[in-house]
């Protein structure tokens, strides 16, 4: 009995020691002197600072300014260890007032706040009481900052992001040293100085200002005072924004005209970003002299209806040969420009809501894209330019006039530009009415393509049907062209609606894009014949796209199947494959406004999609999990639901609608659609996405157990109980 | 009853169960093995800690068993100390790392815990190079290294 009781102790003690407070995991390869004399006969002359672990927890004692200066200059294997206790930054969205109120011990508890764990951006400013608190968390939020033990790395950066519900009269107090990254959403442009000198450190590197007021040319200034070492700056704005607020008047004249002494002092930004046009180009020229380290500039252009005088700033800024100019000569470095200009009139506007906005026409918005082209052109910025986005220039459906009209970049300026562009590596476009002139010049005479480092390409071809139609040699030509003269492009997108370039002609000439991951074609391909052997040849060899979408899978999936079979790898490319249909589904009654799009992920080989693309086609769809339609009428989705029954893999279905209110027909179809939506096992989720507010009406009434998540919000979302409620905001 | 520890050099301690179970090693030698007269063998602690670690238990004996989990401690400083455990911890250093290694073998959080904060506390206002020094570290820094590290911290040292 003894004896066994004497084994087991010595079972225990061996199970003991391997399971100590603090598990030891030495490091691998100790700092540690064992020089000195030992003091008892220990066996082990290991020091505690030896195990990580136990080092962690005394480091975890020691505050962030001495973790950064101190501790982690001592060895290596302390740097390792205190880089887990080390903030990076700081992530704070919230006006809840308990939150604010607890945020300091939230701080102190740092780990749960930084993991992961995104919380809501600010969607108001604080309340009189949460101003009132503000000076006292600041307080304790800087000293906390001093004591927290965050187990964060550099993956888990975050932005601080603050309110600013302060006034003139708050006590400055400096920003934390550790803070490398701000957010900071002001109200009025009169907090700006306050809350830069209190929050903004010295060392600050990114900041991002998202404002409810346009900045001027004094505003800019001020945040370039006192962001001294700022290198990367974004200006963004979610309200519109007030005319004289911007730098330039509307007869050009400055209103805040940088200082001789402000523009000469040099400032080391980096990256600027310009979002919604909270801030004039024409206000950003007077400081481009002290911007000479600007390597990038990404403007958006403003939203459809926004403002007018965000419009005119635009357009100043585009069209005004200085600003140009002044940006060639004094912003040597710059490589990257991102222009956006945003859909105008893309969407239904309601009538007098932004009467100004039918008031420009396709002429303004196509000048603008000229001006800002040639403004690069005439002023040499081609030749160091890496990227180059223009994208949705396009000047939709007009109430006025009812008409949809396309605004494209001039090909002949934009073959000039692609000619002369050497170094472009990212080139994205909008439509291009006469693409061969993109390809070859105005009448085949211009000159060829000098980015042959180009890596990104994004072209909508949009063809003269007259000229062009069903002339399939011109997809050879294209695919051709494209293939000789952009031999390192990785992704490629051609959007086309022109009915002579076809995939069948080709698509294998692209086998000499060795690098290409991904390719995109999307439009009127005339795809109905599946592809040849020649082309599957292509798809199976080992550079062939990762991702590979097209118009029409329907027709092409059968001849993947079978080249499957045959032991090509063409299934297994299809990784993401849409499949728009366009006046394809007979039984919904579609019109042209109704695009149905079907996203099939991680199709499998016993997968069958049928080739003919009726209304039978959406049952045998069987193994489709993620679903995305858009339409103009209820009634209509709710039939489309009722052609998905069976699909038992479904996992989520998303609508998107921008009709509006509708009628008693269509909350009956829906409701029947969403009580049989439960005949679909694996749904997880149902978004119905209505672009303008939509009666409650639709909403309640839909049966039990659905229920509505936004009620009378824009957006909608018919969630099942017993799935997790998603907001989207 | 009491319960036997023989330490590392032999020598017996004879100390109630209630204080030998400060150690969460021992209350589960003590619960999986039942009770016996026969000796525990603690091979990785001397007689001078296991002294000392007796005495800090026989202190504590009355505490309530922490069993507050640590993400849950809203607060980490080192400034908290108790008197007595302050003055129990005001030994050499290398009785104070002998301490903390026993108490990490013996799994006694609390003096686990107090261990790293006099540890702590003995680094606060240090230089790295003092810290080498007190710790007997290597410097195993290239001066390639050194210099990258000086330079990202050229920012905070100026504050």
């Amino acid at each position: 009995m003894s004896s066994r009781v004497q084994q087991n102790r010595s079972l225990h003690l061996q199970r003991a020691v391997r399971t100590p407070a603090l598990v030891s995991g030495r490091s691998n390869r100790s700092s540690i002197d064992h020089g000195s004399p030992t003091m008892h006969d220990v066996p082990s002359r290991l020091s505690p600072l030896e195990i990580n672990e136990i080092l962690s927890s005394i480091l975890s004692y020691q505050d962030q300014n001495t973790l950064k200066t101190v501790v982690s200059r001592v060895c290596r294997q302390w740097r390792s260890v205190a880089a887990r206790h080390i903030l990076h930054a700081l992530s704070l969205h919230s006006d809840n007032q308990k939150f604010l109120k607890d945020l300091p011990s939230l701080l102190l508890n740092f780990n749960a706040l930084m993991i992961g764990r995104k919380i809501r951006p600010l969607a108001r400013p604080l309340s009189a009481e949460g101003i009132a608190q503000w000076n006292e968390m600041m307080d304790q939020v800087v000293l906390a900052l001093g004591q927290v033990q965050p187990k964060t790395t550099d993956e888990h950066l975050l932005s601080i992001a603050l309110d600013s519900p302060l006034s003139h009269d708050v006590e400055g107090k400096p920003g934390h040293p550790l803070i490398r990254v701000l957010t900071l959403s002001l109200e009025t442009p009169n907090k700006l100085d306050p809350l830069l000198s209190m929050m903004v450190p010295s060392n600050l590197q990114e900041l991002i200002l998202d404002l409810e007021f346009s900045m001027n040319a004094f505003h800019l200034g001020t945040v370039l005072d006192l962001c001294s070492g700022l290198l990367h700056l974004t200006l963004s704005s979610h309200k519109a924004v007030r005319a004289m607020s911007f730098g330039l008047s509307k007869s050009g004249a400055w209103l805040h005209p940088a200082s001789d002494k402000e523009s000469r002092r040099p400032h080391p930004l980096r990256s600027l970003h310009i979002l919604s046009m909270c801030v004039s180009p024409s206000s950003l020229q007077s400081y481009l002299p002290r911007l000479g380290n600007l390597i990038e500039f990404h403007c958006h252009g403003p939203r459809s209806g926004q403002n007018d005088a965000a419009e005119d700033s635009f357009d100043y800024a585009v069209t005004g040969w200085t600003f140009w100019e002044t940006l060639a000569r004094n912003c040597p470095l710059l490589g990257s420009l991102h222009f956006v200009l945003d859909r105008v009139g893309g969407h239904v506007v309601p009538v007098g809501l932004f009467p100004r906005v039918h008031d420009y026409g396709v002429d303004y918005y196509q000048h603008t894209v000229v001006s800002l082209l040639e403004g690069i052109l005439e002023n040499g910025i081609e030749n160091r330019l890496t990227s180059l986005e223009i994208v949705e220039c396009k000047v939709g459906s007009y109430i006025r006039s009812g008409r949809s009209v396309v605004c494209d970049i001039p090909d002949s300026i934009l073959h000039n530009f692609l000619c002369s562009a050497p170094l472009l590596v990212n080139l994205k476009t909008g439509p291009q009415p006469m693409w061969s002139t993109v390809l070859w010049g105005k009448d085949g005479r211009g000159g060829t393509w000098a980015c042959r480092r180009l890596k990104t390409l994004s072209l909508s071809l949009e063809s003269d049907l007259l000229q062009y139609r069903g002339d399939k040699a011109e997809a050879r030509h294209v695919f051709a062209y494209i293939s000789r003269f952009c031999p390192e492009l990785e992704d490629l997108h051609i959007e086309a609606g022109c009915p002579g370039l076809s995939l069948k002609s080709g698509l294998c000439l692209l086998t000499r894009l060795r690098n290409l991951r991904s390719l995109t074609l999307k439009g009127d391909f005339l795809s109905d014949d599946p592809p040849s052997r020649r082309e599957l040849a292509w798809i199976q060899t080992p550079t062939s796209p990762g991702i590979f979408r097209t118009s029409r899978v329907s027709s092409w999936l059968p001849s993947f199947l079978h080249a499957s079979s045959e032991g090509m790898n063409a299934p297994s490319v299809l990784e993401e494959a849409y499949l728009y249909c366009i006046n394809m589904v007979q039984s919904l009654e579609s019109s042209a406004d109704t695009k149905t799009r079907l996203r099939m992920l991680q199709q499998q080989k016993d997968n069958q999609f049928s080739s003919d693309y009726t209304d039978q086609a959406f049952p045998m769809v069987d193994g489709l999990v993620d679903m995305e339609f858009s339409g103009s009428y209820l009634d209509i989705e709710a039939r489309l639901h009722a052609q998905l029954y069976q699909l038992r893999q479904l996992q989520h279905l998303q609508a998107l609608s921008n009709s509006g209110p509708q009628d008693e027909v269509s909350i009956k179809e829906l409701k029947e659609a969403a009580s049989a939506a439960e005949v679909w096992p694996r749904l997880k989720k149902i978004r119905l996405i209505h672009e303008y507010p939509m009666s409650n009406r639709v909403v309640t009434s839909l049966r039990e157990p659905w229920h509505h998540v936004e009620k009378g919000s824009q957006i909608l979302h018919v969630l099942r109980p017993d799935i997790t409620v998603a907001r989207q905001h | 009853m009491p319960v036997t520890l023989t330490s590392l050099d032999n020598q017996e301690f004879k100390v109630d169960k209630e204080v030998a179970e400060r150690s969460i090693l021992i209350k589960n030698m003590i619960e999986d093995v039942g009770e016996s007269d026969a000796p525990i063998p603690l091979p990785n602690v001397s007689a001078a800690v296991l002294t000392k670690v007796i005495e800090y238990c026989e202190h504590h004996r009355n505490d309530p068993v922490q069993v507050q989990d640590e993400t849950d401690d809203p607060r980490k400083r080192s400034n908290d100390i108790e008197e007595w455990d302050m003055k129990f911890m005001q030994v050499d250093q290398e009785m104070l790392f002998e301490i903390i290694l026993a108490a990490n073998y013996l799994d006694i959080k609390p003096l686990l815990d107090v261990g790293c904060k006099t540890v702590a506390n003995i680094i606060k206002g240090k230089t790295p190079e003092e810290i080498r020094k007190a710790f007997n570290i290597v410097n195993d820094f290239t001066p390639e290294e050194e210099a990258q590290i000086k330079k990202e911290n050229e920012w905070a040292e100026d504050r």
